[in-house]
């Protein structure tokens, strides 16, 4: 599906704030199955120095500096990207899907480990502990409670995919982006990052590989009502590593796989790899921000302007969080 | 030792061998299974023959003829003990530690240790040393491939060499950094290697340290104290020399800066409360380079600067201190306050040397060392010149399978250094068998996490360990007891693809009957003295002091937290000065014979509290001057302020804190004396106590007040020395003026204070109150050769407020601070210039609106003009330190999205 993106965050400082460093992971990646038709970004005040760099799994990023008192940081990125089109039998809810097929879990989890002189596998490197999504015995045991004995990967995958969306509660205000999946999982509560973190950790508990989505996901409006520009967010999932099969994502937001209402920006181990803008000011005392996400089909609607924000979260000076589905 | 009789110079021959033979029976043996290095075979070992040899020789003819007669050892060995007496002294008055002596750590019950330093260096022999250069600097080689591979193709994890999970599953593996080739394609500029010897003679690699190794100040701290010690035995051993090394490092980092030879180096420390700050201070003052903390720095157009009073420098290379994790708050650890933002971008984009690059940390795993073999064959073509000691990863199953029924020669070891994860290594042939078992399941329920290595018996080196303070003790006592050590050696690179080994470092002694050595648990250090045969230059002079190696680089301007410390330490020293006369004058004025007015002790009073004598708990002196006496002596000495009051001794805690902190600006001798007036007052404060006898625990100590004027008369003396190093023996810089413009602005407050009180409370009134007045303002011989015995409160306001000649008149010290404040200001129109036009300070006072003043016989109105003189002070500091010092930006804080 040929989709818009318009995304865009917003500072406003109690004070001005006199330097800042920020970096920007807004760019959609380029894949076998995303199309990346255009993407622009604009920054305002207009930064003092600018540099495009690529991250270590190949995406880009852009570092930017503010060297004078701006009271005021607006980041724009729009994009236009093509989405891939699933299969009418992986699409709905995860029990009607049909999953491909894919290896015992136990044969994955081997495969993951070291043997002298084995054949490079990159997948492997999401198998390791991240910040945000470590290997621990309380993991191991949740999700343990959906496995079973050669289980398919991937069907172990959507039972714990299924099991996080039916326990966890959807709650902005129980986490923040630096919530650790312990304490999400403790919680039984949080938004997609947390739920996305919760799953990645279980499987890398069970020495199986997978790796965090940063993405878009377009909305249905109600039918007969128009679309509320700026009411999305940003959003995450997660893809997990069959050595026969390949990467299959699966969202335990929405219970089901991840498919042609899913821009992806980028792969990360966990969501510090890959924050969508992530910076340090000097100076500026507490601040609002505000983040406005607009995802559009092309074909039917033609691109509108932005209209205010739909949420403004006002914050203490420590950091930092934005709402995400 | 001359003689003209061939027999005779034969005999004295035999006679010494003979000495020696007898040192080397009472020195202790290595238990059986370690090496010995203090013998060769039976035999001492001819580089200690040739040592003991020439201390024998330094003893005075009388007494080494005595020895040589046949007489016991006992000279010989008190020369041991008094050489060790000096080496005491000399790391008590270097201040070297290993944890920051403060009183902050210790009110957190933290203790920091002065430096543990043996007597006796470490000698290793030509042979043993051309093995393990030519095996360190193989293996810097080695590891700096390694980095180039792993933060490039990763060609190691592609080929199944390495696992990915001690790369990429490592936490000190950067991915910000991956993709960055550091100029010169140099890592590692200073890679340290822990090195022990098996029982065999051999050899190993125990540990590899990547990251910012310790040791390269504690190796030259050491080697500056113990050489000094043994001049003779230094110069016949032919013992290389470590000055080159540092030289070549220097210059190395140079070399791979673009900026040329006019680079500019700082060594980034983590700051004071780092338990090794002592040697970042240390070594950045002998390498002659800025010693910095991350917010001395910024980076700006993906270069780096520091800021200092001239405003932004730039910054080209940064030896740095701080792990990786902290260096950058936007790429790497978010809550990072020690680090600089944009940091890894700078690095980047090549804007910035960056020694050792970041991410490095994953090499010193104890599992990586077993892969090593293969991979040196593979990216060098040859075998490793010096082996690891045997190491296993369990994270390999076949391996794991291999080593569990041997698991009782290995040591346990994590191999992640992350919280979660790290754990103490253990000595598995320890274990109880429910304690191998629980060991066993934690292997196997994470294997990745722990890695093995065998258990080597290490060789013993002697170390001295003082004459026997009491005869009777039971077990027999050696001078010279037989200790495990391990030694750490220096990479450090020498231009790109260059390696030089630094022929000496830091050898490490375990405790008594202890296998394990490191220096955080109690162990301790020796001078590692390397024999190459290389050195040729014996007339060459031994290092006496600290001199920066000559430098060619264009120097840094002062950095403001350097500028804000030497503020700080001049207000210290003026608070110190002004306190302690405050204390004297106090208590002779309570012990004197004479009747105080009431005035005088609501004055004294009323000073008292404001500059911190005693908390305002403590009854006044007019309701119990024996309550209030004690009181102040008891807050004299209370350094950590528990009492309440912030007194002499705590000011001295802040001044010594404020003296560390800038001490790579300060001759040696000025810290010391700051070090040594802090404990010398301590102990002359504590020898006074008098412990209540009875059975009243509840009762405070009780201090003489003769005693604690002893101390304070001392402590007079030593601040004077203190502000005449201040006065004649600094550069008068911008830093020193802000030094100055320090002693001044707290002179300025504390004086005017106190007239002004003096004049409110009516102290000045009386006789004794005036003469303390003039006491205070340590001016009272001048004010009796002009003003006789006249009293009378124009002369007073003549001589203390206006007179440009007294150093201690509000005038003299006002116009001080004024003119150097002006030759602060490099910008025409200075900020505080135009401020200071706007005060009425005293040297713009009319002498005739004084006069007039002074007649009118009104001291509210007198004390209200000098009032404000002490808050025109006060508003001076804070302008200052809004134009000067970095933390006036604001705060640093994370934003995410």
């Amino acid at each position: 599906m040929k989709l818009s993106v318009t995304h865009e965050t917003r500072y406003e400082y109690a004070y001005a704030v006199e330097q800042a460093h920020h970096i920007a992971h807004l760019k959609p990646i380029a894949t076998q199955q995303q199309l990346v038709l255009s993407h622009q970004i604009s920054i305002e005040p207009k930064p003092s120095s600018l540099a495009h760099s690529i991250d270590s799994y190949g995406q880009e990023r852009v570092y930017f500096e503010l060297a004078t008192p701006h009271p005021e940081l607006r980041v724009t990125a729009v994009s236009v990207v093509i989405t891939p089109t699933l299969p009418p039998s992986m699409t709905g809810k995860l029990a009607q899907v049909t999953l491909p097929e894919s290896m015992p879990w136990e044969t994955v989890a081997e495969h993951m480990q070291y043997t002298g002189g084995q054949t490079f596998d990159a997948a492997r490197e999401f198998a390791q502990p991240s910040p945000l999504a470590p290997v621990h015995a309380t993991f191991a045991k949740y999700a343990s409670t959906v496995s079973n004995n050669a289980m398919p990967v991937f069907e172990l995958a959507k039972a714990l995919c299924h099991r996080i969306y039916t326990e966890f509660e959807y709650s902005p205000e129980a986490t923040d982006v630096s919530t650790p999946p312990q304490e999400a999982l403790a919680l039984k509560k949080g938004v997609c990052q947390d739920f996305a973190q919760v799953m990645i950790a279980g499987l890398r508990s069970l020495g199986l590989s997978a790796r965090y989505v940063s993405g878009y996901l377009l909305t249905q409006p109600p039918p007969g009502k128009p679309r509320l520009i700026g009411a999305d967010a940003s959003h995450a999932w997660v893809s997990v590593y069959c050595p026969s099969a390949g990467w299959l994502e699966f969202d335990p937001t929405n219970d089901c796989l991840a498919g042609e209402s899913h821009v992806t920006l980028a792969y990360g181990r966990d969501y510090s790899d890959v924050p969508p803008l992530r910076g340090v000011i000097r100076g500026g005392g507490s601040h609002e921000l505000s983040v406005a996400v607009t995802v559009m089909p092309l074909e039917h609607t033609k691109p509108a302007a932005l209209a205010a924000p739909a949420a403004k979260a006002s914050k203490p000076s420590q950091s930092q969080s934005q709402s995400q589905s | 030792m001359s003689s003209l009789f061939d027999s005779d110079a034969a005999r004295a021959g035999d006679r010494t061998a003979a000495v020696i033979e007898a040192l080397s029976q009472l020195a202790k043996r290595a238990p059986a299974g370690h090496l010995d290095s203090l013998r060769k075979g039976e035999a001492l070992a001819p580089t200690w023959r040739i040592f003991f040899e020439k201390v024998l020789a330094s003893l005075p003819p009388t007494e080494a003829a005595a020895v040589l007669a046949g007489e016991p050892l006992d000279a010989l060995l008190a020369k041991f003990e008094e050489l060790n007496g000096s080496l005491r002294r000399k790391v008590e008055d270097n201040g070297v530690t290993y944890n920051l002596y403060t009183d902050a750590l210790e009110s957190e019950g933290r203790q920091s240790r002065p430096w543990s330093l043996d007597l006796l260096p470490m000698i290793m022999d030509q042979s043993e040393w051309a093995q393990i250069e030519r095996g360190v600097a193989q293996r810097a080689e080695l590891l700096n491939l390694m980095l180039a591979d792993i933060y490039g193709e990763q060609r190691l994890v592609r080929g199944g060499m390495l696992p990915t999970a001690l790369i990429q599953g490592h936490p000190a593996y950067l991915r910000p950094a991956h993709g960055i080739k550091p100029r010169g394609g140099t890592f590692l500029h200073v890679a340290a290697f822990d090195m022990a010897r098996g029982p065999d003679g051999n050899w190993w690699v125990m540990s590899q340290r990547t990251q910012a190794p310790s040791g390269l100040g504690y190796s030259l701290e050491n080697r500056m104290i113990v050489s000094r010690l043994f001049p003779e035995a230094f110069r016949a051993l032919h013992v290389d020399k470590l000055a080159t090394s540092y030289k070549a490092l220097i210059s190395s980092l140079i070399a791979h800066s673009t900026a040329g030879r006019d680079a500019r180096v700082v060594l980034l420390t983590p700051g004071p409360y780092n338990e090794t700050y002592f040697e970042h201070v240390y070594l950045a003052r002998y390498l002659g380079i800025a010693l910095v903390e991350g917010g001395d720095l910024v980076v700006r157009d993906e270069h780096v600067w520091i800021k200092t009073l001239k405003g932004l420098e730039p910054v080209d290379v940064i030896l740095r201190r701080l792990d990786d994790d902290f260096l950058d708050p936007l790429e790497l650890r978010a809550d990072s306050a020690l680090g600089i933002p944009g940091l890894m971008q700078a690095y980047r984009a090549g804007n910035v040397v960056l020694a050792n690059a970041p991410g490095t940390g994953f090499l010193e795993s104890a599992a990586i060392l077993g892969f090593l073999p293969k991979i040196c064959r593979s990216l060098l073509g040859q075998p490793l010149a010096i082996p690891s000691i045997a190491s296993w990863w369990c994270g390999e199953r076949s391996a794991m399978r291999t080593l569990m029924p041997q698991l009782s020669d290995y040591v346990l070891k994590p191999t992640f250094n992350d919280r979660g994860r790290r754990f103490v290594p253990a000595i598995a042939r320890a274990f109880s068998t429910r304690e191998r078992e629980q060991w066993t399941g934690k292997i196997a329920m994470r294997p990745e996490d722990f890695s093995a290595q065998a258990f080597l018996p290490l060789s013993h080196t002697p170390s001295w360990q003082g004459l026997p303070t009491n005869a009777a003790a039971g077990a027999p006592h050696s001078p010279i007891a037989s200790r495990a050590a391990m030694v750490r050696v220096f990479a450090l690179s020498n231009g790109p693809g260059k390696w030089q080994v630094m022929p000496g470092g830091l050898a490490r002694i375990a405790p008594e009957g202890r296998d394990v050595v490191s220096m955080y648990r109690g162990g301790s250090s020796a001078d590692l003295w390397v024999i190459t045969g290389r050195v040729t230059d014996e007339a060459a002079p031994l290092p006496t002091m600290l001199t920066p190696l000559s430098t060619h680089r264009a120097p840094i301007g002062i950095a403001s937290r350097a500028a804000e410390n030497l503020f700080w330490f001049g207000r210290y020293t003026e608070r110190l000065e002004n306190t302690t006369r405050l204390a004297r004058v106090t208590l002779e004025a309570l012990a004197s014979e004479a009747e105080e007015t009431p005035e005088t002790l609501a004055w004294l009073h009323k000073l008292a509290l404001s500059n911190g004598l005693v908390s305002k708990e403590v009854p006044t002196p007019k309701q119990s001057p024996q309550v209030f006496e004690r009181a102040l002596i008891a807050s004299l000495a209370d350094r950590t302020a528990k009492l309440g009051a912030y007194s002499v001794a705590a000011t001295l805690s802040s001044l010594r804190f404020a003296a560390f902190a800038v001490r790579e600006r300060l001759a040696l001798e000025q810290w010391s004396l700051v070090a040594a007036s802090a404990a010398e007052f301590d102990a002359m404060m504590s020898a006074n106590v008098n412990h209540t006898t009875s059975a009243d625990t509840k009762q405070a100590p009780t201090y003489s007040a003769q005693q604690a004027l002893r101390a304070l008369e001392r402590l007079s003396t030593n601040v004077m020395a203190m502000t005449g190093a201040q006065t004649d023996r600094m550069t008068r810089d911008d830093g020193w003026r802000l030094l100055s413009i320090g002693r001044h602005i707290e002179r300025l407050s504390v004086l005017s204070e106190a007239l002004a009180v003096a004049f409110e409370s009516g102290a000045v009134e009386s006789e004794i109150g005036f003469s303390l007045v003039l006491n205070l303002f340590d001016s009272t011989i001048t004010y009796r050769s002009r003003y006789l015995q006249r009293r009378d409160a124009h002369a007073l306001l003549e001589l203390l407020a206006l007179n440009p000649e007294n150093p201690r008149s509000l005038a003299w010290i006002s116009q001080t601070l004024a003119s150097r404040i002006a030759k602060m200001e490099d910008t025409p129109k200075g900020v505080l210039p135009t401020m200071l036009a706007t005060f009425n300070l005293p040297h713009h006072w009319k002498p005739e609106a004084i006069a007039t003043l002074a007649r009118t016989n009104d001291p509210e109105a007198i004390a209200a003009l000098l009032h404000g003189v002490t808050h025109d002070a006060w508003a001076i500091s804070d302008a200052l330190s809004q134009r000067y010092f970095s933390h006036a930006e604001g705060n640093v804080q994370a934003v995410g999205a």
